[in-house]
This record gives C-alpha cells, structure tokens and sequence, in this order.
C-alpha cells in the first residue's frame, strides 16, 4: 500500500484528525505524525503521555475490504508490525501482551489505539500507534512501566527514520491481512508468550477473571482457561501477568 | 436505573390500558397543558420513587420528566430543581395512543462480537440517553473488540425508547443494543 504523509507540529490528537480526514474522504494510507500531541489518547479516554520529539506518535488511515468480524485483527497485526520493527531494526527482544501492547522486559514501549467509523466512502479505521522513543520526558506514574527504544538499545532514533521503517512494516503486514486475515493469528503466536500458557488476571468491563491463557479466536479473542476447566472468551479487556498460578 | 424504568414503563403501559378501557372521560374538558402546580405535583411523584425516566402521553398532551444522575452531583431535596421537566401540546389526533412495545422499533444491533460502551470514556456523559433524538450518522455507543473502537451510528432518524444493554456488558454479533422510535 501507498502512504501520504500528513506531518503537524502540534496536534491535539493524530487519530482525531485522521478520523476528521477519513469523514471527508481521505484514502487508505493516509498517514497523521506530529511530533507533540495535547491530547493524545488511550483506550477508554486515558492519556497517552505525548511529550515533544519523546515519542513516534502517528496514526494510519485504512479502508479495509475485509469480513467483518475479522476487521479486528488489525490491531494485533499493528502489534506484529512495531514487534518486528524493534526486533530488526533496534535489535530488541519485544514481547506483545494481549492485545497489542509491545513490551520490553515487560515494560511497555508502544502502544495501539484503532478506531472505526462509518464514512460517506465506506468503513474507516484509523490505528493510532504510540512508540516511546526516550524516557527522559516519562511522568513519575509511567516511569516504572514504560520504557523507550533509547534506554533499551541505547541509540538515540529520530521520530522520522522511525516512522519509515515502522511503515514499510505496517504496509507488508497489511497487505497480508487483506489477502488472508486469518495468517494474523499464527503470527501473532509466534512473537507473543501471552498465546498459551501465561497467567494472567484480565479485567473486563464488567468483571476480572483469572486464569491461564489458551490460544486465540479466529477473530483474534483471547482464550482463557480457569482453574474450574471452563474457558472466558475475552473480546475487550486489560490482561495482567500473574507471577503465580492461583 | 434499569428496574426503575422498567417500573416506570410498566406504570405508563397500565396508564395506556386503563386510557383503553375508558376511552373518553366526560366532565373535564380536554386541555393541551399541565399548569406549574399539577408539573410539580407530577415531578414529586416521580422522583418519591426513584424514578429518572417517566413519560406520560395521551390525545392531547405528553409528559416526560426526566432526572439527571451521576457526573453532576445533584444537591438532594429540591424536587422542582434536579427534575427537569417539559410539556409539550400534540396536535389533537383521535388515533388511540398504542402501549409501549418493542414491537415496531428500529433495533441498533452490534455489528460485531465485543464490548459495549455507552460513552466515550468513564468520565464522559453517555453518547445518547433515553428520549433523545437521533439522525442516521448519531453515533450511538461503542463496541470495542480487540482495542478497536467501533463508534455505531444510529442509521435512522427517531427517538431512543429502549436501551437494552449495560454499559461494559459483552455483546453478540446481530445484538439489539437500542431501540428507535420512528
């Protein structure tokens, strides 16, 4: 796929001004970057810390000719893209914990945000992809858990040779999405030890469950499987690695 | 809230067959207003059962109060304050004023397996409530399905009646989510 780059100085939120763009009927691959956001945003309205020059932070236009229900997995396929994008380029040992957040050392480094809406051209989704390049600028309440490409391989990455890389990732990967949704799954499998086997306490809207995770859904659902042998589907929710088994 | 409407519908539906029974009540003549007093004295009624939805119509006039709850904290007692209430004429119609069903309302179903969220963030007002408006491109709520958002849109013009499901609650794919009065 192509990519038109939109590049802001300041910008509120790169996925509210791609979502504005794709309502007035931008096409598949238009690509938002900024290098300072004032509202970026998180799942459920929580902030994504978005200090000037501190991180990559760019959201991906998409107009996705796919089933439905498997539209879903582009936010794990965007995971694969930023897993390999560490992996080969920065040489590092990423993990990916359900859904999409990539981890170092089981700090976080990036995070993913997708979007969907209706538009006069179809169904949009735009994926907001958050990647920390320096911790420098982290508030005290992220330091812990966040990390950047900077403190783990030591080089100091500029926002834009990032992005080119992470696109020429992203535009591979979702060329195979659209060809075959279903290749996500294996994929993802193989890049994450949150597949089988982990475990894990996941809050849900409306409840927290506990229990050890089994595999995937075909549209990309967690399986977990409790210690009474019955297995919870999990389409939405925050999963927690438990260090011991309860 | 839900009980509570439930109980709310349940009265409005009595009130709609008792209307049925006793089609025409002589000795009053019909008026298109409620003055301030009868309002308040309605208002007091609603609220002294916890009502935060009520909606009362007949041929000539229709009713609905409704409560705000949650996010703004609503200092208790006054009842003419946290009650807002609207009267609105009809224009006289002689067609006999259906009970509340399910039946003939536009259903928003989910178009996806996933989690359903009736506002943008725990912190936001909901999209939509009951008795509010809505145009085709009103975006309704949220399905969330593997950290993808998806913002559902109405798809019709009407009005919100029903709200079938709890925010947070998992949804099935083709689930009614809302219905609409057309």
């Amino acid at each position: 796929m192509n990519f038109t780059i939109l590049r802001f100085d300041t910008i509120n939120s790169t996925n509210t001004e791609a979502l504005k763009q794709a309502r007035r009927g931008a096409a598949e691959g238009l690509t938002i970057v900024a290098r300072r956001q004032t509202a970026g945003r998180g799942r459920h309205g929580r902030t994504w810390v978005s200090a000037e020059n501190s991180g990559l932070y760019a959201s991906i236009l998409l107009r996705p000719q796919v089933e439905t229900r498997f539209v879903p997995l582009i936010t794990l396929m965007s995971a694969i893209a930023v897993f390999d994008l560490l992996r080969e380029n920065y040489d590092l040992k990423p993990d990916i914990k359900w859904v999409n957040d990539v981890l170092i050392g089981e700090k976080k480094i990036c995070g993913i945000l997708a979007e969907l809406t209706e538009t006069n051209d179809g169904t949009a989704v735009v994926v907001g992809i958050g990647i920390n390049l320096k911790s420098s600028a982290f508030p005290p309440e992220i330091a812990s858990t966040a990390t950047s490409i900077e403190s783990e391989s030591g080089t100091k990455p500029a926002a834009p040779e990032v992005l080119d890389r992470l696109l020429g990732f992203f535009g591979y990967f979702y060329d195979r999405f659209t060809d075959d949704p279903a290749f996500v799954i294996g994929e993802w499998a193989s890049r994450s030890s949150y597949f089988r086997g982990k475990n894990v306490r996941v809050a849900t809207g409306g409840e927290t469950i506990e229990g050890v995770t089994d595999g995937l859904e075909d549209n990309g659902a967690l399986r977990v499987r409790r210690v009474d042998g019955s297995v919870t589907i999990i389409q939405a929710g925050d999963v927690e690695r438990l260090r011991h088994a309860r | 809230m839900s009980e509570n409407l439930a109980s709310a519908m349940a009265e409005e539906k009595s009130e709609a067959r008792r209307r049925k029974s006793a089609p025409k009540v002589t000795g009053e003549p019909s008026r298109a207003s409620l003055n301030m007093g009868e309002l308040r004295e309605l208002a007091e009624l609603v609220n002294e059962h916890g009502f935060t939805d009520f909606e009362f119509e007949n041929a000539n006039i229709r009713v609905r109060l409704s409560k705000a709850t949650g996010v703004h904290a609503v200092p208790a007692a006054p009842v003419a304050a946290p009650v807002a209430a609207t009267a609105e004429s009809v224009t006289a119609e002689s067609a006999p004023v259906a009970a509340e069903s399910d039946e003939g309302l536009f259903k928003i179903t989910s178009p996806i397996v996933g989690t359903f969220y009736r506002a943008p963030s725990p912190d936001k007002d909901p999209y939509v409530k009951e008795g509010d408006k809505v145009s085709e491109a009103t975006v309704v709520c949220i399905v969330e399905a593997m950290k993808l958002m998806n913002e559902i849109q109405a798809e019709t013009t009407g009005e919100v009646v029903r709200i079938y499901v709890e925010n947070g609650q998992p949804v099935e794919f083709g689930q009614p989510l809302f219905g609409i009065k057309r």
